[in-house]
């Protein structure tokens, strides 16, 4: 059963009561909430997500999202996210619950996946092999991953690269794609079928939105994938094309600054960042429009297969 | 030049991997992670061979061997290398 076959109010009753089991990434997560906005979001962005069995299925984390007191949840509403009854971030406005959300999810799997490399980095796929984009927030990845899956390129997942430390292959993580203030105009002027959630304004990071991930990457969230092609991408307002390649030490070294986990797999993570960067080729591209570095990213896609 | 006459050795728990564009440095002691220029390969050993089944590892690390330290290297270079813990100064 797919999310988008639950009525709203069995949904909404569901995430009240036992939950809902979510596959996400290698884990899979129960959410509960009472929240409405937090049913409606899951109906808009998780609409082709299956909802796992629990009984059949090993629950790895309890994500609860609700007011983190009663009087919360009436003066000045807020919401707070609770993980196996920890709760790891400040409550925030009642409107953020969503973005909350993926924000908790992302935290999950960041401090958890130790059994692979997590890279801050966004992961797309075609043809069995993955075209992995690592930048700075602020940098556009998200934009452009969402141009590049719109493009026909399979989402693995716009935020975290997971390469597994046993093999190297990297794990999908299909989730909604994180769209932050110009960039969900950008983004929605995509096509008719790309789905945007309701804008949520004033929060740290700006206006933030979400991009329902499209149902064929849902289908194959199970394909890991091989790297082949590792690109530093920067968005600058009016800038010419500029691409360059950039050696497997440079890329190995600038990649480490992405690496949420490096730390924690120490030399084991430096292993795995030795293998990764000897397994891609690297670029560097700066750009002003998708009309520059979507050929471009073809071009080089193109010349290394 | 022998590390004992400059009074150096390679840093214990280090871990390199020496790419065609630099040598990638990772010091276990302070968890970072350096880029040396290819041309500092003359002082880091050779592969130590498989580490994993099936699968030859590339990284190396510092072994119990001493390892000559190049006399080009200038002490401005050796202080900063001491200082990042990739050399560590030995003790007569």
């Amino acid at each position: 059963m797919r999310i988008a076959q639950l009525a709203p109010a069995a949904l909404a009753e569901r995430l009240e009561g036992e939950g809902v089991l979510l596959p996400c990434g290698t884990f899979s997560v129960c959410i509960r909430s009472d929240i409405p906005a937090l049913t409606s979001g899951l109906i808009q962005l998780y609409a082709d997500f299956p909802v796992l069995d629990p009984h059949e299925v090993y629950v790895d984390f309890e994500v609860d999202v609700s007011a983190p007191t009663l009087m919360r949840r009436f003066l000045r509403p807020q919401v707070v996210l609770r993980c196996d009854g920890r709760v790891p971030f400040k409550p925030l406005p009642l409107g953020q619950a969503m973005p909350m959300l993926e924000w908790g999810l992302n935290w999950v799997i960041s401090s958890h996946a130790h059994d692979h490399l997590v890279l801050h980095a966004a992961v797309v796929e075609r043809g069995g092999r993955a075209l992995v984009l690592a930048a700075d927030p602020g940098s556009g990845k998200s934009t452009l991953c969402a141009a590049l899956i719109h493009s026909g390129w399979r989402l693995l997942s716009d935020e975290l690269t997971l390469v597994a430390l046993s093999d190297g292959l990297i794990e999908p993580i299909v989730r909604p794609i994180s769209l932050k203030n110009a960039s969900i105009d950008v983004v929605r002027t995509l096509g008719p079928d790309v789905v945007i959630s309701q804008v949520c304004h004033d929060t740290a990071k700006g206006s933030v939105a979400h991009m329902r991930p499209p149902a064929a990457s849902v289908d194959a969230m199970n394909q890991r994938v091989m790297p082949a092609m590792l690109v530093f991408p920067k968005f600058a307002t009016g800038s010419a094309l500029r691409s360059e390649a950039v050696g497997p030490a440079h890329a190995l070294i600038e990649l480490t600054r992405h690496a949420f986990n490096a730390s924690v797999l120490a030399a084991v993570g430096f292993d795995a960042l030795c293998g990764f960067s000897e397994a891609v080729q690297s670029y560097r591209i700066e750009y002003g429009s998708f009309e520059q570095v979507l050929p471009e990213i073809d071009r080089l896609w193109q010349a290394q297969t | 030049m022998s590390v004992e006459a400059l009074g150096l050795c390679l840093a214990p728990d280090l871990h390199w991997r020496v790419f065609s564009d630099g040598i990638a440095v990772y010091v276990a002691e302070t968890c970072e992670t350096h880029l040396l220029p290819a041309a500092y390969g003359q002082f880091m050993p050779a592969a130590q061979g498989p580490t994993k089944a099936g699968r030859v590892s590339t990284v190396e690390q510092t072994t119990d061997a001493w390892v000559a330290i190049p006399t080009a290297l200038s002490d401005e270079a050796v202080q900063q290398l001491v200082a990042l813990g990739i050399f560590s100064r030995v003790d007569h």
